[in-house]
């Protein structure tokens, strides 16, 4: 730093006696000017004032890339100190004559004598992770902008992303990323905070990940990572990767209530202290809603807290994160679309049999994870991590109506297809990762070794049986009750290496080896085909298999602004347990990606980026949802090949906006075969995979400044946002297409002093549109012959709904 | 901007694969005129003046044996309608609907359909028009020189417990059945054939000539006198002729044999009707 200006404690805000930390974005421009500075951590409207205007006046040093001076972006943290008390006058001595020590100016208090650091992040990061030409980083300005119904709803801001809730409030969203949809999450890894939130083998759907514990105002950044390009990606990195980070921007105490449409309510508490870094807070949240239609209402409650321990720069630092939810929601189910246009059930209405009147589901989960991290003072880093959760999920679900006929009790039938699934899995987890200090060899070559390690284990008890919703969820057929232990312990290891400031070169492998206990008590039983004196019921099997492959990608930079890429990696996704033979050894599905693109970032640091990416991948056994079991089936072999356009651009300081497009084409290449028993399946080789949007296009824009002069314990700002969501008509099985979805939010907030105000608008359109879509047959209708084609059905999504939000921040 | 996004779908809707498509095809049902009097059991002729059927539900199935392997089906027509047997016009009776592809299969109900949701079978539009029968057949058996009027009217339905919610009517699995259903089909025209139906009723039974013995019917004919039997003694008799009346065996006085449940002649129609000839299915028809 060339010239440093302190700043001035607000003279307002003094007799509050507060000591609170701002943390700035600011833009070091390559002339080592300032340019752009935002608020990353808030101390309040008059510190964070008096901490830009102080940072305005500094210089800098550029950043250097080689010998060229370039715009950098840096975090400054600016620590304000409370002055002290003005000493009480002492009473004059009678016989002294000397006059008392001046009072310190009360007028112009000071912030600390030296308490500015400036720490530079993203450059020197611990690791990079950004490899591919799909791979996005999204601040929380761009998060912010657009409003969201619920805190996961910030991956629609990611290029090729969308999720939905089609089952409400207690079962994971609906995700799909760049050409899969990944249901509740089967290919996509799910990190928050460093803890892992993908669940193996879970009934519901392999890799489950809900992410209905999240609370919207803790999310500081995510990381989207398409593809599998880094090693340390480990299983369900089948599309990418979704890193959220948490931490609090504005610091102190908030309390918001939210009241909207279908009697929603939503209650957040949250705390950050002042003198801690933006990692530590503690928040927790409590909604309901009636919902939109029939059998939505819902209620669901988390909390989530993080603290980060020790002082920045330090060599060692150490995080805790803890994380409770709990939810509970009526389900509506699905619908068919024919019998919505016949008028028997309204769109955003539910069956009237007890059997539809049934459907609920019930969530709960606690994570905690311990992270210390190291930075040595070379440049070596190091990463631990210890974690453990426990989930329970209990589902009942009616896809069908009456079609299903009891495989344990003869002659019994048609009592309503009410699945019930309940699944409990226990996890614990380490993960470890050092890597060296830079090593270079010679002038023209830089570079880092990693070598990482992650391990987890799970015991999952799961069961699924059918219900008669008129006899108080008596049991009429048991169809799942198994017990399985899993284990997986990845290695890998990774080389980062730059030749010249052209060439960067990461080459990385890595080696999991996955485990399996299954005890299927219902395994080997064979429906009413044996008397039962023959043999016991249960199949008791382990396997094991070992899943290994490269991660590699290359970038070059011809020019400061462009950034040409190129990478192939190699990935898995761990099985449904149950699904394996005894001693099967490869009880895998084996992913190949490959991405070709480029990035420019013409202009000043943060003005535009602008990514390009042509994309392959390969999956060696894909599975899609069977809505007759409620669960996910293998589909065999498929590909997905496409492209990426995206650009974010912040023109103005108070201006944000972004916008992509994803196309892709996604095919089946080996669909099961006809057999005796499924004699006209859903797919035929070649075909366009289901339930996969062609198009995919996301728009942000948030506009936010102050309307009022700044630096007053009062000020006045404000704020606008849209979020727009298109997704194509995606392919169904047995053909036919579903509907295309365009989704409009709109909101505009004021904020006043410690008060702000707030209102959001979703599905600002008001369009009609399905939540999720199938086709598949069924029977809804007692009084005539069972339809046995293919039939669309739907689960609506919400129409038009606001929530007004007033809060207060302390 | 409605017409952008409307534009947008149209365009990514253009370059999907989605494996089918659903059709609707139009279906035909027609009898078969009989071109004389139909040979049946033990020398007998039959002449038919109705032969009703009450027909449908009908599922074509992808899989070579339909039935229980049937859960998902190609086509289907849920409805149901009266099929006159011995009218040879085919007659569009709806439409089969579904998706493209190929059917190896087919299942039909008459009428009556077993569903897995009651213990009863559910009786459709056609059955009750028959009066609740899946088949109603008139006509005149001649046994030797005697010509018996007769009536009969049956329900068809599911009886194995086992196959509950299964149609009645399957395609055997020896039979000939296959055809790639395109969205340019014609039509496809079931026709039946009422012949064989009646063509294994043993009609001489009835008119057996026999008085009353220990092990025979509690109503005997001995010739035109109607007996009732107490074992091998005669109660009472009645002479048919005078009433202007056949004398029927176990039945006595009749002017028609109108076949009752449990007898053998409803159950050689059942039998004909469910395991005989099957209808033939012609695809391409387009009325």
């Amino acid at each position: 730093m060339l010239e440093q200006v302190d700043a001035v404690y607000p003279t307002e805000a003094r007799d509050r006696g507060r000591s609170p930390v701002v943390e700035l974005n600011v833009t070091v421009l390559a002339d080592g000017s300032i340019g752009e500075v935002a608020v990353h951590t808030s101390g309040g409207p008059p510190f964070d004032a008096a901490a830009i205007d102080a940072v305005r006046a500094w210089r800098f040093e550029p950043a250097r890339r080689g010998e060229e001076a370039i715009d950098s972006r840096i975090r400054v943290r600016v620590q304000f100190t409370a002055p002290a008390p003005a000493p009480e006058p002492e009473p004059p001595a009678p016989d002294v004559d000397e006059p008392s020590p001046a009072p310190p100016d009360a007028a112009t208090p000071t912030a600390e004598e030296a308490p500015i650091d400036v720490t530079v992040r993203g450059e020197r990061s611990l690791r990079t992770e950004d490899r591919g030409a799909s791979s996005f980083t999204i601040d929380r300005d761009l998060l912010e902008a657009a409003p969201r119904q619920e805190a996961a709803e910030v991956l629609r801001s990611a290029p090729g992303v969308y999720i939905g809730r089609g089952e409400g409030l207690a079962v994971a969203h609906h995700y799909m990323l760049r050409g899969f949809d990944a249901e509740h999450g089967q290919d996509i890894e799910m990190r928050v905070g460093g803890l892992p939130v993908n669940l193996p083998s879970h009934v519901h759907g392999q890799g489950y990940a809900d992410l209905g514990f999240l609370i919207a105002e803790t999310v500081d950044e995510l990381r989207v990572h398409e593809g599998v390009y880094d090693p340390r990606q480990g299983d369900f990195a089948v599309a990418g990767t979704f890193d959220l980070r948490l931490g609090a921007r504005d610091r102190g105490f908030r309390i918001a209530s939210s009241y909207g449409r279908f009697n929603t309510f939503r209650q957040l508490v949250m705390w950050a202290p002042d003198e801690q870094p933006g990692e530590t807070f503690a928040a927790a949240q409590y909604s309901r809603t009636d919902g939109f239609g029939e059998r939505r209402q819902g209620q669901s409650a988390s909390g989530v807290a993080q603290a980060m321990f020790g002082e920045t720069g330090a060599a060692w630092r150490h995080r805790i994160i803890t994380v409770m939810h709990g939810a509970r929601a009526e389900l509506a189910g699905v619908v068919r679309a024919d019998d919505v246009e016949a008028g028997v059930v309204d769109y955003y209405g539910a069956y009237p049999y007890p059997t539809a009147r049934a459907q609920d589901a019930l969530a709960g989960r606690v994570m905690a994870g311990y992270f210390p991290e190291y930075r040595g003072a070379r440049g070596d880093n190091a990463q631990l991590g210890v974690w453990l959760g426990f989930d329970d999920f209990r589902l009942q679900e009616n896809f069908t109506g009456f079609t299903q006929i009891s495989q344990t009790l003869e002659g019994v039938s048609g009592r309503g297809d009410l699945i019930e699934q309940q699944n409990r899995t226990f996890s614990i987890g380490a993960e470890s990762r050092y890597r060296t200090r830079p090593y270079r060899p010679a002038w023209w070559a830089e570079g880092t070794v990693e070598l990482g390690f992650t391990g987890r284990f799970d015991a999952i008890s799961q069961t699924q049986s059918l219900l008669d919703a008129t006899v108080r969820g008596q049991t009429w057929d048991r169809r799942i009750d198994a017990t399985i232990h899993g284990a997986d312990l990845g290695l890998y290891g990774d080389l980062d290496w730059r030749f010249t400031r052209y060439l960067r070169l990461r080459l990385g492998m890595r080696a999991d080896v996955l485990f399996y206990d299954i005890d299927d008590r219902l395994g080997n039983f064979v429906p009413l085909s044996r008397p039962d004196d023959t043999f016991l019921q249960g199949f008791r099997r382990d396997a094991y298999g070992v899943a290994a492959g490269p991660r590699t990608s290359a970038e070059v930079t011809p020019l400061p602004w462009l950034s040409l890429r190129v990478a192939y990696g190699e990935g898995y996704r761990s099985p449904q347990a149950r699904t394996l033979d005894d001693g099967e050894r490869a009880p895998y599905t084996k992913v190949r990606s490959g991405d070709l693109g480029l990035r420019l970032s013409p202009g000043r640091a943060g003005l535009v980026t602008v990514t390009a990416a042509g994309f392959y991948t390969h999956l060696s056994d894909d599975v899609v949802f069977e809505p007759r079991e409620g669960r996910l089936e293998r589909v065999g072999a498929t590909r997905r090949l496409g492209g990426v356009l995206a650009a974010e651009a912040r023109p103005l300081s108070w201006l944000i906006g972004q916008l992509s497009l994803t196309y892709v084409d996604a095919a089946l290449l080996e669909p099961p075969p006809a057999t005796a028993e499924e004699p006209q399946p859903p797919f035929t080789p070649g075909q366009n995979l289901p339930y996969v949007p062609p198009v995919v296009v996301r728009a942000d824009l948030g506009v936010a400044g102050p309307l009022a002069r700044q630096g007053r314990p009062w000020a006045l700002s404000g704020r606008l946002g849209a979020g727009f969501s298109y997704l194509s008509p995606r392919p169904l099985p047995y053909g036919g297409a579903s509907d295309h979805v365009p989704l409009l939010d709109v909101s505009a907030g004021l904020k006043f002093g410690p008060l702000d105000l707030g209102a959001s608008v979703f599905n600002a359109l008001n369009h009609r549109y399905a939540a999720i879509e199938y086709n598949f047959a069924s029977d809804w209708d007692l009084a005539s012959p069972r339809p046995r084609t293919p039939a669309r059905h739907i689960a609506a999504g919400a129409p038009l709904s606001f929530l007004i939000t007033l809060g207060v921040s302390l | 901007m409605s017409r952008w996004i409307a534009l947008l779908g149209a365009l990514a809707c253009a370059c999907v694969d989605t494996g089918g498509g659903a059709v609707a095809v139009p279906l035909y049902v027609a009898g078969t005129a009989q071109a004389g009097p139909i040979d049946g059991k033990d020398g007998v002729t039959i002449e038919l003046a109705r032969a009703e059927l009450a027909f449908g539900p009908l599922y074509l199935c992808a899989g070579a044996q339909a039935g229980e392997l049937c859960e998902t089906a190609r086509l289907e027509w849920l409805e149901s309608a009266v099929v006159d047997a011995l009218d040879d016009a085919p007659r569009e009776v709806g439409a089969l609907t579904g998706v493209t592809g190929w059917v190896r299969s087919w299942m039909f109900d008459l009428g009556v359909t077993s569903l897995l949701t009651r213990d009863e079978p559910l009786a459709l539009a056609a059955a009750d028009a028959l009066d609740g029968a899946s088949v109603a057949l008139e006509g005149v058996a001649h046994v030797g020189d005697v010509a018996l009027p007769f009536r009969a009217a049956a329900p068809i339905q599911q009886e194995e417990q086992t196959e509950r919610g299964v149609p009645v009517l399957r395609k055997s699995a020896s039979e000939e059945f296959e055809h790639e259903v395109t969205v340019a089909e014609a039509g496809l025209l079931v026709r039946f054939d009422p012949a064989p139906w009646v063509a294994q009723i043993d009609f001489a039974s009835y008119l057996v000539e026999e008085t009353c013995s220990i092990d025979g019917p509690t109503i005997a004919c001995a010739g035109a006198v109607e007996q009732r039997c107490a074992g091998a003694d005669v109660e009472a008799t009645r002479d048919c002729a005078a009433l202007d009346a056949l004398c029927l065996r176990g039945i006595g006085c009749a002017s028609e044999l109108e076949l009752e449940a449990g007898g053998q002649g409803l159950k050689a129609i059942r039998d004909q009707v469910v395991a005989g000839p099957r209808p033939t299915f012609t695809w391409g028809y387009e009325g």
